[in-house]
């Protein structure tokens, strides 16, 4: 759509030029004036040619009629021409245009500037002419490449011919044309090509191709008008594009040293100068789509940080303006982008993820799954025939893996079937086979679970962490929902039977042992449990829960404080610091803050209590104490002195 | 090596380094005559590592002394202090030093740096009872800083504003200060909140902390964030590892230590052997080589640790192996056997070792006095074992003797019918039998 847009405001605003030029042709009584400010312009930097211009304009007086006459045949021609152009003649309209071109040449300088001018802008208008036909004709485009590509070969060896020394405006009236002659991809994405008409592609990517590389030679120029720069910039990125994708069409693999090289160039061009500068949405849209390939393919991301700091500076341009945020497009790769960035991180053990909690990190993932898959809606991309592609089964099966690890770790419970996006779907093979998987891991299946996963083959290598995940998550669900409930005591081999994924992928017993460990440690652990790690048993229950210190805190304050005589040293390890270090008669318990000074609040509460808590009589599953605990002080100093009295 | 150490704190670290025998000898004997040449410039050789330093660097001591007429030292090697003062903490006159620094006069503007000083000399004489008192110290000048503040907007000129910057700075790297002494005095759990209390209170901590930190003249940058780092693995729970690393407000401080982000990780997914990895190699590492942190790291922080991941062990399993524990680990099996064992009897803890087998054995929490009840019971069956006894020898007298008893010993006589007054032999005799019955139950 917006290509038309594009093109509309361009046609309007060469309308707008074309009416100018039409007025001053009228102003016939201004006309030396006229010329004579245009000269002006033209040469402000000599102001001491001045005088020897105005002489030589005198002088041109006499010639002028000829030159005059020229000028007024353009005009009328190219209004001609434009007009046949909108009648959609175009034979006919390129002929007329054709014909401005072929004038002759032969008046005095600034004539001929002028009618260069005019010559320049024939051509252009030529090249405009079959854009909107070369992108939206399906069918029998080649004659018209042919065509429009002998066109450019004319305007190419025009412009060199001129060098460049007429009007400045046509650095934009050209890069306007590059704009319309090789338009911005927007509604395809290079990691997502298989539901793509590949020929019509590779035709149209083709003649980008040929197309830039008829304005090769404009990159050798070397100047520094920022105009010009600006110009090779965008005839360099054009045909980086076009290579990018040519590959990827023809071949399918675009990480070739010619690409990877030309992306490492504007890393490090990027270090000079700032990134804004020197990109644009458009090259930096197309890296992102080559890192997201990247990881797509490989699972790994070669240089993090220009692929961070693209994300960054794409965010930024998006949300700045208001079309882009609309482009469903864009958001689509942004989305992406930071997807990936987050799969990838985590498998880097990055720094900044570390820190996250992991709930919120899925949470995250999960809301640029979704993200990913409203802008897909909106694109129209969610109909079945599209949900076949393997980006389109990464997104939604990503989806639901998160939240399936979601629901399993929280209480909100939320289907993610009922999603509308997903609803859409409903019905195509892919949502089946992740309903099935859906289905296990409620289940607790842990064989058919695997078996069902490893059924949507292209994921094992993008989402291998999120299934990872995924397992490790059914096999702690299993083992504290499943087997602690009915065993009190089993062997730690028949639990790893029990978790196993698959039959290639044993579970070893340092993989249980960490399961159990951590699940005692993040308070996860159902039932209490002790292991007997000489002969490999397990003991459920909360029978298990014993105490370990002989007495009790405050006991061990009484006794062990104040002990004279002994070495220094010694009185070190039974120090109350080191025992609150080492945790010896601490209940363990998670602090749920999010403030580090209610946390160490808390923390120092439990240090510095000595008294027991409060034993409930109900149950004691809140304390490892057994009741009687209370009173054995008093015990205890009963006996003593029962003996004092017996001595 | 010494942090780009130049006042009196080089001669220190030199000295540490010397006296725990660190490094090869050739970089002990660089040491050591770094730290010559130094006190050579500073014309002070009264200090108790002179020994040290030239049994080390093997010069003669003729050298020393012969170099005594040399102009004033450099102001920077001075550390910040005056040069008797200098000289004085070269010397370990520490208490004269202190005395000398309090006894000065100084503008109000700079009075937060000469506390600084004074509580860096306070640190290296470990005086931590002057510490403390700075501390209120501190506080106090914080709360009138407050007051100050809410009374109004102070304009402050240019030169005057940039002191005036730098005794905030001053004001917070004492605060920072407290955190080490509480880490000398091993007071881990205070140090860290101490310090995060620090951090929550003063936003300019973590600023002054990676910008202004001198490591020039007192302890370095890295050195505290060690500290740091060792003190939150040794005081906070295992359990509460999970909690303390998504705290919000210390993101920040988070990032400027991957180190510790590092450790937690591994210990919140029971990684110990690579932790151990990281705490016996690269914090010991550093650990050793530091003045400050070298007495505290050996004294208690590497074993606390240790007996942290050795009791979280023993609170899941009913039977584990020293050798077990020793590969999962990768520590050392006799360090272990010697640690755990001084663990499980200073801690008193419910477990039994057996050779290689350590076992959950469930002395209740009763055990103690039934120890005490029985230890009463032999006490009173003893008693009893005596009187029975008595009354035996009693009886063979009476029988063996009858005319000695009824002619000759009338005293006899007289005490053993009192006796058998007081408990017939009989009875003396079943009694015995219950209080065995009940003696053995006390014994089995």
């Amino acid at each position: 759509m917006s290509d038309e847009d594009d093109n509309y405001d361009d046609f309007m605003l060469s309308d707008d030029e074309g009416m100018e030029s039409i007025e001053m042709e009228e102003e016939t009584g201004d006309e030396d004036e006229e010329m004579y400010k245009s000269n002006e312009d033209n040469n402000q930097d000599d102001q001491e040619q001045r005088m020897e211009q105005y002489v030589q304009h005198v002088q041109d007086t006499f010639e002028k009629k000829n030159g005059k006459k020229a000028e007024d045949i353009c005009g009328k021609l190219f209004e001609e021409a434009r007009n046949l152009k909108e009648d959609e003649q175009y034979k006919e309209a390129r002929d007329s245009f054709l014909r401005i071109y072929h004038m002759e040449e032969f008046s005095s300088e600034e004539n001929i500037d002028r009618l260069m001018t005019w010559k320049f802008k024939s051509l252009n208008e030529i090249l405009h002419l079959r854009a909107l036909q070369l992108y939206y004709r399906k069918t029998g485009v080649q004659n018209l490449v042919l065509q429009v590509l002998e066109d450019t070969a004319t305007m190419s060896f025009f412009l060199q011919r001129i060098d460049f020394q007429i009007d400045e405006n046509i650095f934009e009236l050209l890069s306007n044309t590059f704009e319309v002659l090789a338009p911005k991809w927007e509604r395809v994405f290079l990691f997502d090509i298989e539901k793509i008409d590949k020929e019509n592609m590779i035709c149209k990517i083709g003649f980008q191709k040929k197309f830039m590389d008829q304005f090769q030679w404009i990159l050798k120029k070397s100047g520094k008008n920022f105009k010009l720069q600006n110009l090779q910039r965008i005839i360099r990125k054009k045909l980086f594009i076009a290579i990018v994708w040519h590959q990827r069409l023809t071949v399918g693999n675009v990480f070739i040293p010619e690409i990877s090289s030309q992306v490492q160039i504007t890393d490090q061009d990027n270090e000079c100068t700032s990134f804004e500068e020197n990109t644009d949405l458009e090259s930096v849209s197309m890296f992102l789509q080559y890192y997201i390939l990247e990881y797509m393919q490989t699972a790994l991301i070669d240089n993090r940080n220009l692929f961070k700091k693209c994300i960054d500076y794409f965010e930024k341009m998006i949300s700045r303006s208001l079309t882009f945020s609309q482009e469903s497009g864009l958001m689509v790769i942004l989305y992406t982008s930071k997807t990936i960035w987050i799969l990838d991180s985590d498998s880097e053990n990055d720094i900044f993820f570390a820190l996250m909690n992991y709930y919120d990190r899925k949470e995250e993932l999960k809301n640029m799954f979704l993200n990913i898959l409203k802008h897909l809606e909106e694109m129209g991309k969610l109909r079945e025939g599209d949900i076949t592609s393997s980006f389109h089964k990464f997104v939604l099966s990503g989806f639901i893996f998160t939240s399936m690890i979601l629901e399993a770790i929280s209480k909100d419970k939320i289907n993610p079937f009922d999603f509308q996006q997903v609803k859409i779907a409903l019905g195509s093979p892919i949502v089946n086979a992740l309903k099935t998987v859906y289905k296990c891991f409620g289940q607790l299946e842990l064989k058919e679970l695997n078996a069902n996963i490893s059924r949507i083959s292209e994921l094992s290598v993008v989402l291998g962490g999120i299934i990872q995940d995924i397992y490790y998550l059914a096999q702690t669900l299993k083992l504290w929902r499943r087997i602690a409930q009915l065993y009190s005591c089993i062997s730690i081999n028949d639990i790893i039977g029990m978790l196993q994924i698959s039959d290639d992928n044993e579970m070893t017993r340092d993989d249980l042992l960490t399961i159990l460990m951590k699940s005692i440690m993040k308070d996860r652990s159902v039932v209490y449990f002790k292991i007997d790690l000489t002969s490999d048993l397990v003991y459920f229950g909360d029978e298990n829960k014993v105490m370990l210190p002989r007495c009790s805190k405050e006991e061990f304050r009484l006794t062990s404080s104040p002990k004279d005589g002994e070495p220094s040293t010694n009185a070190k390890l039974i120090d109350f610091e080191y025992v609150n270090d080492v945790g010896i008669y601490n209940s363990p318990t998670r602090i749920r803050t999010k403030s580090s000074k209610d946390f160490f609040n808390s923390l120092r509460k439990t240090r510095e209590t000595v008294k027991l808590p409060r034993v409930k009589i109900k149950s004691n599953e809140d304390t490892f104490l057994p009741s009687y605990m209370k009173f054995a002080n008093k015990y205890l100093e009963l006996t003593k002195l029962a003996s004092n009295n017996l001595v | 090596m010494f942090y780009g150490a130049k006042g009196p704190i080089l001669i220190e670290r030199i000295g540490h380094l010397l006296s725990v025998n660190y490094g090869s000898k050739d970089e002990r004997k660089q040491w050591a005559i770094q730290g010559i040449s130094y006190l050579q410039e500073i014309h002070c050789t009264n200090t108790p590592y002179l020994d040290i330093l030239i049994e080390e660097s093997g010069l003669r001591p003729v050298n020393i002394l012969n170099s005594q007429l040399v102009s004033n030292p450099h102001s920077s090697l001075l550390g910040g202090f005056d040069e008797n003062t200098a000289r004085d903490i070269i010397s370990h006159n520490f208490h004269n030093a202190i005395f000398q620094m309090e006894s000065q006069e100084v503008p109000l503007s700079q009075r937060c740096q000469h506390l600084e000083k004074i509580t860096q000399i306070s640190l290296l004489c470990k005086n931590f009872k002057g510490v403390e008192e700075i501390e209120y110290n501190v506080k106090s000048i914080i709360q009138r800083r407050e007051n100050y503040d809410n009374s109004g907007p102070v304009i402050e000129r240019g030169t005057g504003r940039e002191t005036a910057q730098e005794d905030v700075f001053s004001l917070v790297r004492i605060q920072i200060l407290l955190c080490v002494s509480y880490f000398l005095q091993e007071r881990y759990f205070d140090c860290c909140t101490k310090f995060f209390t620090i951090m929550n209170s003063e936003p300019l901590t973590l600023k002054v902390l990676s910008e202004h930190f001198n490591s020039v003249d007192f302890i370095s940058k890295e050195e505290f964030m060690m500290m740091l780092n060792i003190s939150v693995l040794i005081s906070i729970p295992l359990d509460n590892y999970d909690d303390f690393i998504y705290l919000s407000d210390l993101k920040q401080f988070f990032c400027m230590t991957p180190l510790l982000v590092t450790c937690l990780e591994l210990l919140i997914n029971t990684n110990f052997n690579k932790f151990f990895k990281i705490w016996h190699g690269e914090i010991n590492g550093m650990c050793v080589k530091s003045l400050f942190l070298e007495p505290s790291w050996s004294s208690s922080a590497a074993i606390i640790m240790r007996c942290k991941i050795y009791f979280f062990y023993l609170r899941i399993s009913k039977k584990l192996q020293f050798t077990y524990l020793s590969s999962t680990l990768g520590i050392d099996l006799e360090d272990i056997k010697k640690e755990l064992t001084k663990l499980i009897i200073s801690g008193q803890l419910n477990f039994e070792i057996d050779d290689d087998v350590i076992h959950f054995e469930d002395s209740s929490i009763l055990q103690s006095i039934i120890n005490e009840i029985s230890k009463n019971g032999t006490i009173i069956n003893g008693v009893i074992d005596k009187l029975k006894n008595q009354n035996l020898d009693l009886k063979d007298i009476i029988q063996s003797n009858p005319v000695q008893y009824s002619s000759n010993n009338n005293t006899v006589n007289i005490t053993s019918s009192e006796s058998t007054e007081d408990m017939d032999i009989d009875e003396v005799n079943n009694r015995s039998d219950i209080s065995d019955s009940e003696g053995n139950l006390f014994e089995s």
